[in-house]
């Protein structure tokens, strides 16, 4: 267990606790824009700065990426780091001025108006969809490309992706709604990142419920290759309702 | 630790149980009620596997076991890819289009101290019991027995009047 202080309280909490973490355990609220609990942190937004005193030396550090230590000393709402949380939202605000989650999170640490030109992406390169695709699945299929002020998501030469598996969860973190997964008859197409697959059709029904590529990665991951799994969620309860029937009551023919 | 058993015979189709459970959920209902053989309803839930597929394929550990022995989704943790869906047996895990995580049963485990799960308390003909998993193995062959004893007496009753 470590010992540390956050705004004047003493906080216990397990080793390998980052600061953002046990921050949240004690009921002190650090605005996030690119923090996941399921991914790892990446510090892309800088949203969760906070005020970090060890010994004689002082300085701001991002809290989801900062594991605690031994006799921290941290303040998490001083005047200079509400003055530099203001500043992201109005860089923020003028990049992507229509995104929900950036409006409230503007309004919440107290900016309105940005006074840079206004940019209308929809981007704000939290690097979720990066770090979902990466870490949690394991395909690589989209990563950061080029630099500075041209910095965006893509597939490797902005082409038809052939490792994507269309799992969709790129599309289910972004907190901005830039990627869009849609489904049209047999295909499944990734909006944001030109990529299109093919889907699997339910044995049983027809309808069609996972891609063709995810369906391969988790028969050759996880389930094998029983008929089972070539049936949709509801065909898969009533195929199993129906072995429960045999055995449990012979009653009706 | 407490388990939904679904007793053979009493369960009519009604559908109580997945409107108590959409009702308590948001209408996110997680319980199922499959018709088969025509006419032959089965309530088809989250059995809480002991070596739950879905858990083991999530990429991100957020399908996790709570201190009732249920097997629940950390909605913080989700990133929604349907890893659990693809790779549960029974078809339980489904993705809410809205909020863009997996949804499941999780044995109402915010009730779950004072009462029983909405779905054992909406059932009108007790065809669900929340009954204590690690009950005697004889008192669940007894039981079984009894199941199959009615069901050949029911048979062979309707076997008779069918002569």
């Amino acid at each position: 267990m470590i010992a540390a202080t956050i705004n004047d309280t003493e906080v216990l909490v397990e080793e390998g606790s980052t600061v953002l973490q046990a921050a949240t355990k004690y009921g002190f609220h650090i605005p996030t824009l690119c923090y996941h609990e399921g991914l790892p942190a990446y510090g892309a937004c800088r949203m969760c700065l906070v005020e970090i005193t060890q010994g004689a030396s002082s300085r701001l550090e991002s809290s989801c990426t900062r594991p605690l230590e031994q006799g921290m000393v941290i303040k998490t709402d001083t005047r200079e780091i509400r003055g530099h949380r203001k500043m992201i939202m109005e860089l923020l605000l003028a990049r992507c001025p229509d995104a929900e989650v950036v409006q409230e999170m503007a309004r919440e640490v107290g900016v309105t108006e940005s006074r840079f030109s206004k940019l209308n992406e929809d981007c704000i390169l939290c690097g979720l969809c990066v770090r979902a695709c990466r870490d949690a699945i394991g395909m690589s299929a989209i990563s950061f490309m080029s630099r500075g002020i041209k910095r965006h998501v893509d597939t490797p030469f902005s082409m038809n992706s052939d490792v994507c598996v269309g799992c969709g969860a790129c599309a289910r973190v972004c907190p901005t709604g830039a990627i869009r997964v849609e489904d049209y008859g047999a295909k499944r197409y990734v909006r944001y990142f030109n990529t299109e697959l093919e889907l699997q059709p339910c044995e049983e029904c027809g309808r069609y419920f996972t891609t063709k590529r995810f369906f391969e990665k988790n028969k050759n991951d996880f389930v094998g290759a029983d008929e089972l799994y070539r049936l949709c969620d509801a065909c898969r309860r009533r195929q199993h309702a129906s072995m429960l029937k045999g055995p449990l009551v012979n009653v009706h023919p | 630790m407490k388990r939904i058993h679904f007793v053979p015979n009493r369960c009519i189709g009604c559908e109580e149980c997945v409107i108590a459970c959409g009702k308590a959920h948001d209408w996110h209902t997680r319980a199922f009620v499959e018709v088969v053989g025509g006419y032959f309803p089965i309530p088809m839930r989250c059995s809480h596997c002991d070596d739950a597929p879905c858990k083991a394929a999530c990429p991100t550990g957020a399908i996790q076991r709570n201190e009732f022995g249920a097997i629940i989704v950390v909605k913080e943790k989700c990133i929604g890819c349907g890893t659990c869906a693809e790779v549960c047996p029974f078809g339980v895990p489904v993705i809410d289009d809205v909020t863009g995580k997996m949804i499941k049963c999780d044995l109402c485990s915010d009730i779950l101290t004072e009462q029983e799960p909405i779905c054992v308390q909406a059932c009108p003909k007790d065809a669900l019991e929340f009954v204590e998993q690690d009950e005697p193995l004889e008192n669940r062959r007894q039981r079984m027995a009894r199941y199959i004893k009615n069901a050949v007496e029911h048979e062979s009753g309707l076997a008779s009047r069918q002569m």
